[in-house]
């Protein structure tokens, strides 16, 4: 089996949703992990649970975002016999956690975020029409991504092993990268010249220092 | 009264446990409060620097990452839906920064307890199971809100009397302007001066 159904990946990527409520001290993602796979056994006519979580039930990380990555990369490993499957669970647990959390929370979430104050600083901190687009729009395009992210993670990873890894080294993943780096920074920098603006156009300093020589 | 401990507990649900969708950050949930009826200025403007004070912040595995989306919600219900003073500002801003805090030990207790009990909390016929691990994560962290909630409501009513201070009487606005200010000098200079991007 080279693929999987587009049942069985939708059931796995919707699974991935839930990893992080399973997270502990003991095992990290492990018990997560075991409850991402059990439609892929259960599809296979592998039910027996136990043998899932003696095999799975070890500490294992990740980063929720890609876990899509680890699961198909995982499935993928006890699909050919398990060979090196605790070293290729290391070799995800940190790649996929340092990627992760470079990509979601050092660049896609400052953006989003950045351009949500800009707005709020653009209309003046009292929301309209075009405050609530630019939010809902934020919300809906990273939960598209969100998605995405985790479907193509465990399609890729089932067909190609820790190959599908290699996305992250792509041109293309490297032009995005520094298209994110650079719309943060701008951004940033937006974000403090409205500001000034603001604050110069409500006259609050004006009145702070009114306030101040009335004392 | 159980709306708010609700709402929070939902909001902590998903920032932390379920979905990670960013749905319930402080620009989302400002807004909810806006429609919920809060005047809109003070709301954003809080919102905003909430956001700010915890953007350089990641969110990895066993650290005690600032709840701040939870924070932020259950601190801005509890003040209440008018204008603010510089008191207020700064009085919700700092219990903010407490609450998020402090609910990041709180789930650090939650996981500490669930893990130990994960038989009757996590797992059903041995196994994980998604049903009882949301029931009783939302069940804890309504108790928890609901707790917080009522603290904070007595806490920030007795604080907004009309004779608490001169402070009281200030324009309130400037001080999350200026936070913003040095909040976003801050990110820029720690953004550009930082090597492996």
């Amino acid at each position: 089996m080279n693929k999987l159904s587009r049942r069985t990946i939708l059931s796995l990527t919707v699974r991935t949703y839930f990893i992080r409520i399973f997270y502990n001290y003991n095992n990290l993602f492990g018990e997560g992990l075991c409850y991402c796979i059990f439609p892929f056994f259960e599809s296979c006519g592998v039910t027996k649970r136990d043998d899932i979580l003696a095999k799975h039930l070890k500490t294992f990380n990740t980063n929720e975002y890609l876990s899509g990555f680890a699961v198909g990369i995982i499935l993928k490993n006890s699909e050919s016999g398990n060979v090196d499957l605790e070293k290729t669970k290391d070799i995800l647990s940190s790649v996929l956690g340092s990627i992760g959390d470079r990509l979601i929370y050092r660049l896609i979430f400052p953006v989003m975020t950045l351009a949500a104050v800009n707005k709020f600083v653009i209309s003046g901190f009292k929301p309209d029409m075009c405050t609530w687009t630019v939010i809902i729009f934020l919300i809906i395009f990273f939960n598209f991504f969100n998605f995405y992210i985790r479907y193509l993670g465990i399609s890729e990873g089932f067909e190609k092993g820790l190959d599908a890894l290699k996305i992250f080294r792509s041109s293309g993943y490297k032009r995005a990268v520094y298209l994110l780096t650079a719309a943060r920074n701008i951004l940033t920098v937006l974000l403090l010249v409205e500001l000034i603006l603001y604050l110069k156009a409500s006259n609050i300093l004006l009145f702070f220092f009114d306030q101040g020589l009335k004392l | 009264m159980f709306a708010v401990p609700a709402i929070s507990a939902f909001i902590l649900l998903e920032s932390r446990d379920v979905v990670n969708g960013f749905l319930t950050q402080p620009y989302a949930t400002a807004l909810l409060l806006v429609l919920w009826g809060f005047d809109p200025v003070p709301v954003l403007l809080i919102a905003s620097v909430t956001q700010l004070i915890y953007l350089n912040r990641q969110p990895s595995g066993a650290s005690l990452f600032p709840e701040y989306s939870f924070g932020f919600f259950i601190v801005t219900a509890a003040a209440g839906i008018g204008q603010h003073s510089l008191l207020s500002y700064s009085v919700i801003l700092i219990l903010i920064m407490t609450v998020s805090s402090l609910t990041s030990h709180y789930l650090k207790i939650k996981r500490s307890f669930f893990e130990k009990h994960r038989e009757s909390l996590k797992f059903y016929k041995r196994f994980p199971n998604i049903t009882s691990a949301v029931f009783f994560s939302y069940l804890s962290y309504f108790f928890f809100s609901l707790v917080l909630y009522i603290v904070l409501y007595a806490l920030l009513n007795f604080i907004n009397t009309p004779e608490s201070s001169y402070l009281g009487s200030i324009e309130g606005r400037i001080l999350p302007v200026l936070l913003c200010i040095l909040l976003s000098l801050r990110y820029l200079y720690f953004n550009l001066s930082r090597k492996n991007e």
